[in-house]
């Protein structure tokens, strides 16, 4: 029991704590996708916020160059040092004008046959041919004449601008540039709060970090950029790569149309769900204080359930051993207490129906108080075929006299015990009992095929109890001897009387019949003696004919029997009783009244009974009338 | 004016004086394949006789900040004259190789004009008005003339010579110098000619300041 509450008690205790667990783990699990997912979406928007002012900063730059540019093209001062010729003074006025744009680094001079007239990168550069002629091509073609690019100067990424140089006609070409160089990535990763990188192509297909705010792995931003210039990535495609341990989502975004130039714009994972794992750590011990907290309330309503269960089991085992009187006091008004209050009710009722059968199987006996207790108690009855057996004690009323009522009734009591035991002992159950009499049943309610043999044992253990109680002098000076008569039959059995008042019996010819016989045992000095029915039903038993006789109230002459022994433990002398018995009856019957008085003598000296002195009287009788050859051998009752 | 009716008149008297026989050249330009080229100067050079240039005297005004006309010829040694008939003042200057001068800031006719000595293009423009652009087709050749609306040229009256054809326009991308045409008797030729010329490339002037510079 104790194991078992145990176990249910785990039981709970790890169904609760597996769910606590489950859904913490659920949470903890999807919270952690989410924030995942939304760190990656936010960094993901603010990458792409942060190339939109990328290239918006790149543009604005771009512009400032051109309107730059369009000043000093436009600047009449300048004019006169261009139509100078002098390439020093030319060189001396471009550097005076490069000195005032913070925004630009180098800026050129190229003739409209795209030769150098000046370049602020190097002095002694004249009259060589300017290193990127598309860009002129480019700005021929543009109705302003202007145009912007990116190159690459020394493996550096330069974003040129070149616009006319009117004097007042287009005399030459202005070209000015900056370098997107450290200074610039570091700039943009202050404006954006991303790392940013530049990746040029230094030789087509061929692409290099030319600056970049994170020192790292720079091949997996090469090969980012590989793989989206392949057209084997979307444009823009946004990326998850790693670098230096960390992951960082990552946006290439082209700086030109012509794809020369890339900015990767990337934010750390880890650094954006920093903030998460803080909550991470919040959640984590939320889910350790809730785990104890759950196995504590757990543990208390575990407890709380398992102890009226365990005492509801303890007063259930104590009802089984048949302590009805067990109640459980459980000041609960739930469904454990409902059960409680439903256990007592079952309790009360127990000890009730026990004390009715305890009271039932003292007024009947216990077989018809199962009976009455097993099913609905009706009247009526049905046919059974039984044995019945009556007992009563001789000369009861001469007995009693000069004894007190309560003495009577304590010998009585002591009798009728003794003889109920008798009874029940060989399977027969006590009907009622009639002052002294007993009437007891075999065969019902319960139907017994040997109940002649049953009734028969019963009659001889009663006997030889009787016998023992007067040797022991139970009942005082007083010597009692009882006559029993049996008999078989059909009756009717089943609850007589009236619907308020009602009792288990039998009712039937064989009931008078034993009765009856019960009269004769004193008559015949026997005392058991039994119905011809009976008597051939009990094969096991071993029989001396007594008489043919008729009964009062019975018009059918019936013979009668005295049971001496079981046929398996025949002695000689019951034998030789029989024998002469059988011997006697059959001259008798013959009427050879003398050889039958010879024999009589010969029974005499081995039966006890009366019998040699009835039939010894009857035969007198009948030698003074003889009864002819229409004599039925009955002898007549007229007395109960 | 007196002065230069008299040298026009004198100018005739001469044509007519040396010229025993007449011949005839038309030109007609066209851009880029269907457009009359307009504007453009088309000058004759005569191999073999001298002819004497009379210098002329030109005037180019300067109104609603435009050089009015923008394309001028003017004969070897005549002189310019730059009135300024907008109500601001206006910088006319020229670094051209044929002639560099600068007329600072000034309103209405000035007194003197500019002389153009040497043959050639001179670019003008204006030191406060960027797009404003005149040119001055300064000439050693009295047979230059400017096409008209239809593209088309007519010299009449030409003496028998071969003749080196010039063909100069702002636009004009190629160096159309070395043509040569012998013309003889009572010649009427006529030559078509097809010429690239480039689109012009703009100029900023009173752009939409209100433009929305984040477009």
């Amino acid at each position: 029991m104790l194991f078992r509450f145990r176990k249910f008690q785990t039981r709970l205790l790890s169904f609760i704590l597996l769910t606590v667990f489950f859904i913490q783990a659920a949470i903890y699990f999807s919270v952690r996708k989410a924030n995942i997912e939304n760190a990656k979406t936010e960094i993901s928007r603010s990458l792409q916020l942060g190339a939109e002012v990328f290239t918006r900063i790149i543009h604005e730059r771009t512009q400032n160059l051109f309107q730059y540019a369009r000043l000093l093209s436009a600047d009449y001062a300048f004019k006169p040092a261009f139509y100078s010729g002098d390439h020093m003074t030319i060189l001396s006025a471009m550097e005076n004008h490069l000195a005032r744009l913070v925004e630009a680094e180098i800026m050129l001079l190229v003739d409209l046959e795209s030769n150098i007239i000046a370049s602020s990168m190097n002095s002694s550069e004249v009259g060589v041919p300017f290193k990127w002629p598309l860009l002129i091509q480019k700005a021929e073609k543009d109705e302003y004449a202007e145009a912007t690019g990116i190159v690459m100067i020394q493996n550096r990424p330069y974003q040129l601008i070149v616009v006319p140089y009117f004097a007042p006609d287009i005399s030459a070409w202005v070209v000015l540039g900056f370098a997107f160089d450290q200074g610039v990535a570091e700039d943009i990763q202050t404006l954006v709060q991303s790392e940013i990188s530049f990746v040029g192509q230094a030789e087509p297909g061929k692409w290099r970090v030319t600056a970049g705010t994170i020192q790292g792995d720079n091949l997996k931003l090469i090969e980012m950029i590989d793989q989206i210039t392949k057209n084997e990535l979307p444009k823009s495609k946004i990326q998850t790569i790693s670098l230096n341990q960390n992951l960082f989502v990552s946006l290439a975004q082209p700086v030109d149309e012509n794809r020369q130039l890339f900015a990767v714009l990337q934010r750390s994972l880890d650094e954006s769900l920093k903030p998460y794992l803080r909550l991470e750590s919040t959640l984590l011990n939320i889910f350790l204080i809730t785990v104890v907290i759950s196995f504590l309330i757990s543990l208390m309503l575990a407890k709380k359930v398992t102890h009226p269960v365990k005492i509801l089991t303890e007063s259930a085992s104590k009802i089984k051993l048949g302590n009805y009187t067990e109640r459980i006091e459980i000041n609960l008004k739930d469904e454990i207490g409902q059960l409680a209050d439903s256990f007592n009710s079952m309790a009360r009722g127990l000890e009730e129906k026990e004390k009715v059968r305890n009271l039932l199987g003292k007024v009947v006996s216990t077989e018809i108080a199962e009976e009455l207790l097993s099913r609905d108690i009706e009247l009526g009855g049905e046919e059974k075929d039984v044995s019945i057996l009556f007992s009563d004690i001789r000369n009861f009323t001469s007995i009693c006299e000069g004894y007190s009522a309560k003495q009577i009734l304590n010998m009585l009591n002591i009798y009728l015990t003794a003889m109920s035991e008798a009874i029940e002992e060989s399977q027969g159950l006590i009907d009622k009992y009639i002052g002294d009499a007993v009437m007891a049943l075999f065969g019902a309610p319960n139907d017994d095929p040997e109940s002649a043999s049953h009734a028969i044992a019963a009659a001889r253990l009663m006997s030889d109890k009787l016998k023992k109680l007067n040797a022991q002098n139970v009942f005082g000076d007083l010597t009692i001897n009882i006559g029993i008569g049996i008999s078989s039959g059909r009756v009717v059995a089943g609850n007589m009387g009236s619907p308020s008042r009602l009792n288990y019996t039998v009712i039937g010819d064989t009931v008078n019949l034993s009765s009856r016989l019960e009269g004769l045992t004193k008559f015949y000095g026997v005392d058991v003696i039994v119905s011809e029915i009976t008597q051939k039903r009990a094969e096991d038993w071993v029989f001396q004919e007594l008489d043919w006789v008729k009964v009062k109230g019975k018009s059918e002459p019936i013979k009668i029997y005295r049971p001496l022994c079981l046929e398996n433990n025949l002695s000689s002398h019951c034998r030789r009783v029989v024998d002469v018995t059988n011997d006697f009856i059959h001259l008798y019957r013959k009427q050879c009244w003398n050889e039958a008085l010879a024999t009589l003598e010969t029974l005499k000296s081995i039966d006890s009974s009366n019998l040699p002195s009835i039939y010894r009287q009857r035969i007198e009788a009948l030698q003074l009338r003889p009864p002819g050859q229409s004599w039925d051998f009955t002898y007549e009752f007229d007395f109960k | 004016m007196n002065i230069r009716l008299s040298k026009l008149i004198l100018l005739s008297i001469f044509l007519q004086v040396g010229t025993t026989s007449a011949a005839e050249l038309r030109i007609k330009l066209t851009k880029n394949g269907e457009l009359p080229l307009a504007n453009a100067v088309v000058k004759l050079e005569p191999r073999n006789h001298k002819v004497k240039i009379v210098p002329q005297n030109k005037v180019i005004d300067q109104i609603n900040k435009e050089f009015v006309p923008r394309i001028v010829i003017v004969i070897q040694g005549g002189d310019i004259n730059f009135p300024n008939k907008d109500n601001i003042k206006h910088h006319v200057y020229s670094f051209s190789d044929a002639k560099q001068f600068e007329l600072p800031l000034y309103e209405g006719v000035l007194a003197e004009s500019v002389n153009f000595e040497k043959p050639g293009v001179v670019v003008l423009g204006c030191n406060i008005h960027d797009w404003m652009r005149g040119y001055i087709y300064v000439t050693d050749s009295p047979y230059t003339m400017l096409t008209n609306r239809e593209g088309t040229v007519s010299f009449e009256s030409l003496p028998e010579d071969t003749y080196k054809l010039s063909i100069w326009h702002p636009g004009l991308n190629e160096d159309l110098k070395n043509m040569s045409y012998t013309l003889r008797g009572e010649d009427s030729l006529e030559i078509n000619r097809d010429v690239v010329i480039k689109p012009v490339v703009k100029i900023r002037r009173n752009q939409n300041r209100r433009r929305n510079r984040y477009d």
